[in-house]
């Protein structure tokens, strides 16, 4: 959670553009990687995170604090952009397709031998169940709290702890094989 | 095995958007106007006043459809000829009343009467009744119309 997101959340609800730009530059990677993972293009990606921060924005006032962060409004609005763009978009490509684009998307990582851990990873979680996909991306990429990731998916906390532990369990098996 | 497959986890946050594109991507979203809480708010209450409309219909027609009356406390037929019939029973009652006091003062002015001379026989105060009417100047037609045709 971003410090002082509360005041920030206030003010860009208020209207106030800059506010709303400092929590975008916040959430804005994290977001973009959630959908990366789920959609496998770039350029989807980023039209998907443009238009969820677009909601955001223009429908910030819908947004009412519950003691969640803001964050996980995003992380809700993200997965069912994601849902209307399978929706509508059934033509999906496999996943061997989605790898290239992915090596050439890391920008910075300095070694060949990181990139293919990478890919391998990135390529293996794919194969995993939707579910499983977003919690390892929220608790063991992006580091959210296991309520963000309940109050994200819309989960008891138990519920979220107990897909914790199968989807690293399932990926981990999926590696070894 | 598992520390090392987390390392390798975080090493996913390596990926990020190409910088120009967000902030193209941002300058694009604020330059959108906020939806309006105004509208939001009337949309929210013209909401309601329709849902409780169209209850209050369904309500109705539901009434009209199963032939079922509606039972409004002011409108009860059955309630309202109690209430006049019980009406009606204390006015009669309030007439017994004071037909019954106006029969205690008649039995009282005879009795008087009985007990005490007559004094509408008295000579002095017919005489002195008598000088107070005017014979001469009176002015009642219809009295003087019923005489004439008596006399005719």
């Amino acid at each position: 959670m971003l410090d002082g997101e509360n005041n920030l959340t206030k003010r860009a609800i208020g209207g106030e553009a800059s506010a709303f730009g400092l929590l975008y530059n916040h959430y804005q990677p994290k977001i973009y990687r959630f959908i990366y993972f789920k959609v496998g293009h770039r350029e989807e990606a980023e039209d998907l995170t443009h238009q969820v921060f677009m909601k955001a924005w223009t429908n910030i006032r819908e947004y009412k604090s519950r003691g969640f962060p803001f964050g996980s409004w995003l992380y809700r609005i993200a997965r069912n952009q994601v849902i209307d763009h399978y929706r509508t978009k059934k033509d999906e490509g496999p996943i061997e397709t989605v790898q290239n684009v992915v090596l050439a998307s890391t920008s910075d990582l300095r070694d060949l031998d990181s990139k293919l851990s990478i890919e391998k990873i990135r390529a293996t979680i794919l194969k995993l169940k939707p579910e499983y996909q977003e919690v390892i991306i929220m608790k063991f990429v992006e580091d959210l709290t296991t309520k963000e990731i309940a109050s994200a998916l819309e989960k008891s906390e138990g519920a979220v702890k107990l897909l914790q532990h199968r989807a690293i369990k399932g990926l981990k098996e999926m590696l070894n094989n | 095995m598992q520390d090392e497959l987390l390392k390798k986890l975080k090493l996913l946050k390596s990926i990020e958007p190409d910088r120009d594109w967000s902030r193209a991507s941002l300058n694009v979203i604020l330059s959108q106007k906020q939806a309006r809480r105004h509208a939001t708010e009337w949309h929210s209450l013209f909401f309601r006043l329709s849902m409780i409309t169209a209850v209050f219909v369904l309500v109705v027609l539901a009434a009209q459809k199963t032939n079922v009356p509606m039972k409004l406390a002011g409108l009860d037929a059955s309630q309202l000829k109690a209430e006049a019939e019980g009406l009606q029973i204390k006015l009669e009652l309030a007439e017994v009343t004071s037909s019954s006091v106006e029969s205690k003062n008649i039995n009282t002015a005879l009795t008087q009467t009985a007990e005490s001379e007559p004094g509408h026989l008295n000579t002095l105060v017919l005489t002195k009744e008598s000088e107070g009417i005017q014979f001469e100047n009176y002015e009642n037609s219809d009295i003087d119309e019923a005489l004439r045709q008596l006399a005719d």
